[in-house]
């Protein structure tokens, strides 16, 4: 499910990142929003979020989080 | 000389450690992105002087905005001896993802972990050896704020820049190895430095190499088609960013396991527990309701609202308005009104009244002590009006000017400028820019020149082009005299309203005029797609003194030479044009209509009559020209010259005045209108800005857009202050304005619409 709809303060993993634009989507995987990354959705404001990864907190827009798919973290999910 | 190159991840602290190292009081800020060219100090506790060169914040090697350009190329160009790769301890992840990347290159890299100290704060520890171990470079453990172990970086440093290094990847057991050998190969047999990185960079399909070595390309085709990977397909870019966060999250958990061993032992992990048990920080805490979807804005506005009351307001708190207090201080003394004048001053006010009450009195002696020795009228003229009161009268503004730039730096430093630009974002969008240019144009309230070149970290041109241009709409503090001082009058002539109300609203105007400006550029001239958002939100902190103090100091600095010197000249300039007819001759006070000043004014003035401070105006109404023209050299000039004016004025009917009274004794002479001064405020707000500005802009923007964005700039403030003026004087003029308004955005939306319309049938 893209960023938008996904539960908000659970952890998730990114498993496709559909943006067409070659460098932002290379900035972004630079910045470390890559498949196989663990990130959070700390709130949401119409669509644009916050989230908290690898131990920092990024803003996006809508444009974005839509095209960020991830699921929820099963590994995680077991512990609890 | 040995040079030094620091480099790491925006906001981890380079500027600190920079400021640290040279004893530089460099601009840090709370937010990624203060940064935006090279800096160079020297570092001199070491055997041989050493060059430090402080570089903009990178994420990657790949640049995404234009002044990571500026790092990439000193890194690979200059070749310095040695890099410090700064690493925030606390974010260690994703800054050793720009680690992997130096590391490629055969450059000397010692890596400072920086904010060590947070980190045992918060229960942490950091094993620096096996991190050391790990990546086969030196680490160490710094804190850049506390300054403490920087010197034996710097020593380590230095050692480490003795011996050679030649680049290494964690690619190298990854199954694209073979691909980065083979590249690396080619690029060794063109002679290449550096081959390694290029390699990857290439295989990365970074855009500069991909432009500098289309030729290599045909060796990655060629594996892309015998290649395919379970995930990503033939993605390269993406599984050497997978690898490299794989390799790194593998060695740091190790030495996060180590971490937790130690931590149990510790009292802090109770801390560690609770913080566990809601799973939010602080600073998650403090975003959940800065950043709320609906209290995120009108918070920010109650924010802004109080910093200008606080700064500007004759009535704090209203308690004189609300019929609570009526006091006036120091009634009879030079002071009268210095603390309250019916109802209480605010800070600003107070520090703003006592410096202007006090220069008064300094001319004022200064006048008499003159004329008693003797000196000729011209002389006391040109000392006491032409130089003191010109210069004084910009000085009285200094207090309130520190007062906003005070507030909004602590705003800054604490991290919630970047929440702002978070939230705003979305509406900014509908403006045709994102969320990030909301940095440099609150910049612009402090001067236009840094927030100029801040607009370079806008990764699009388009978008940075229309910023700039705007960016004067934002009332620098050179500006605020004339807010200040004609707001004061008008509340003083006319009754109306409360100067920080007229202040706050003047402001409010001016980025009511870039929003629209905004919008017509990018529909019209400046098409485009809105770049996506993307900013790292910092970590709030307390602001910190030390860095405040530097803020202010350096302001400090700036506006007393610019007074000293620019304002200086062109006040006694000023003063000479005004005692001075065509022919040379000199004339008294009293002929100051037929000064070259009043001369050349004339000529202009009717172009003023639709903003109310043209031909209507009687007896001085020139004034208000001379003072806009005045304004291109430096805007604080106009204040300047109202209290030289003024000056001029009360030799002839004797009477003392301040700057507010200034201007109060032209409304008098001129019967200029309130309306007419809401023009004259909004003009000179909206126009060219000064020389200075003009300067950094012409840098800034691509050769050739220059002359349009003059333009630009006189026509927007010409349209501004007419229909300000317009329909302040005649209020019925309303509907007249709301029907042509509608008109112009129903055809900037055909317009639009047209355009996306005509741009879709060509892609497609």
């Amino acid at each position: 499910m893209p960023i938008t709809i996904a539960p908000i303060e659970v952890n998730l993993v990114i498993i496709k990142i559909m943006i067409t634009d070659a460098k932002t989507k290379k900035h972004l995987e630079d910045i470390g929003i890559a498949v196989n990354s663990s990130i959070k959705i700390l709130s949401r404001n119409s669509g644009n979020c916050i989230i908290v990864y690898k131990g920092g907190r990024l803003a996006l827009d809508y444009n974005l989080s839509k095209s960020i798919f991830v699921m929820i973290d099963k590994e995680d999910s077991e512990e609890k | 000389m040995k040079k030094f190159a620091l480099a790491g991840n925006p906001n981890c602290g380079k500027t600190t450690l920079f400021n640290a190292l040279t004893g530089s009081t460099a601009h840090v800020g709370n937010w990624p992105g203060v940064t935006v060219d090279k800096r160079e100090g020297t570092y001199k506790k070491e055997k041989e002087a050493i060059s430090i060169v402080d570089l903009p914040g990178i994420y990657s090697l790949s640049p995404y905005t234009p002044e990571e350009v500026i790092s990439r190329n000193f890194i690979l160009d200059e070749k310095p001896d040695c890099v410090i790769n700064i690493v925030d301890a606390t974010n260690l992840e994703r800054n050793l993802y720009l680690t992997t990347q130096i590391l490629e290159m055969d450059v000397p890299v010692i890596i400072a972990l920086n904010m060590s100290d947070v980190l045992d704060k918060s229960g942490k520890k950091l094993d620096a050896e096996l991190l050391e171990k790990m990546l086969n470079v030196p680490v160490v453990s710094i804190s850049a704020l506390k300054e403490t172990n920087i010197e034996e970086l710097m020593h380590r440093a230095y050692l480490t820049s003795l011996t050679e290094r030649k680049g290494n990847t964690c690619l190298k057991d990854t199954c694209i190895a073979h691909l980065v050998g083979d590249v690396e190969i080619a690029f060794k047999g063109m002679q290449v430095q550096n081959p390694l990185f290029h390699s990857i960079k290439l295989i990365e399909k970074d855009e500069i190499e991909i432009q500098d070595h289309p030729n290599l390309l045909s060796i990655i085709e060629e594996f892309k088609k015998t290649f395919k990977s379970e995930t990503f397909g033939d993605d390269l870019e993406a599984i050497i960013a997978d690898e490299r966060y794989k390799y790194i999250s593998n060695f740091t958990k190790n030495v996060v396991k180590k971490i937790e061993r130690k931590e149990d032992d510790s009292k802090d992990s109770k801390k560690k527990k609770k913080e566990n048990s809601d799973g939010l920080t602080f600073s998650d805490k403090v975003d959940k309701v800065l950043t709320h979807k609906i209290f995120g804005i009108p918070i920010f506005i109650l924010a802004l609202f109080l910093i200008f009351h606080l700064t500007f307001s004759t009535d704090f708190l209203f308690l004189n308005a609300m019929g609570l207090v009526d006091v006036t201080s120091f009634v009879g003394t030079p002071y009268q009104g210095l603390f309250a004048d019916g109802g209480i001053a605010s800070l600003g006010t107070m520090l703003t009244n006592f410096f202007n009450m006090s220069f008064d009195a300094l001319v004022d002696l200064t006048k008499t002590g003159l004329e008693s020795a003797g000196a000729e009228a011209w002389a006391v003229g040109l000392i006491g009006d032409g130089i003191m009161s010109g210069v004084l009268s910009v000085f009285g503004f200094l207090p309130q000017i520190l007062m906003l730039f005070l507030f909004f730096s602590i705003l800054e430093d604490s991290g919630y400028m970047t929440r702002v630009a978070f939230i705003l974002d979305r509406i900014f969008r509908k403006f045709g820019v994102t969320g990030r240019a909301f940095m440099p144009m609150i910049m612009g309230f402090g001067c236009s020149i840094p927030a100029m070149i801040n607009t370079r970290t806008l990764a699009d041109e388009k978008e940075r082009r229309a910023t700039i241009r705007v960016i004067p709409f934002f009332s620098c503090s050179a500006k605020l005299p004339i807010l200040t001082s004609v707001a004061g009058a008008i509340v003083s002539k006319f009754h109306i309203a409360n100067p920080d109300i007229i202040t706050l609203s003047m402001y409010l105007v001016g980025m009511i005029v870039a929003m629209v400006a905004l919008i017509v550029m990018r529909s019209t001239t400046m098409k485009g797609d809105v770049q996506p958002f993307i900013m790292e939100l910092p970590t709030y902190h307390f602001p910190r003194f030390k860095s405040l103090m530097i803020h202010l100091w350096d302001k400090t600095k700036h506006f007393v030479k610019k007074a000293c010197t620019i304002i200086l000249i062109s006040n006694i300039a000023i003063w000479c044009l005004m005692h001075f007819a065509p022919n040379w001759s000199y004339l008294e006070d009293s002929q100051v209509d037929n000064s070259i000043l009043a001369v050349f004014s004339k000529i202009l003035q009717p172009i003023f009559t639709p903003l109310g401070f043209g031909v209507q105006l009687k007896g001085l109404g020139w004034v208000f020209v001379a003072a806009s023209v005045a304004g291109l050299i430096a805007k604080e000039n106009l204040v300047g010259l109202f209290a030289v004016l003024a000056g001029v004025i009360s030799n002839v009917s004797a009477d003392d005045i301040s700057e507010v009274e200034a201007v109060v004794t032209l409304v008098e002479n001129t019967q200029v209108t309130a309306p007419a001064l809401i023009a004259f405020i909004l003009f000179n707000m909206t126009t060219i800005p000064c020389f200075a500005a003009c300067a950094t802009a012409r840098a800034e923007l691509p050769q050739g857009k220059f002359k349009w964005t003059l333009l630009f700039w006189i026509v927007s403030s010409y349209i501004v202050g007419t229909s300000a003026f317009v329909i302040l004087t005649w209020l019925w003029t309303i509907p007249i304005f709301v029907v042509v308004i509608a008109l112009l955005i129903v055809a900037l939306y055909f317009y639009r619409k047209n355009g996306t319309l005509f741009k879709r049938k060509k892609t497609a």
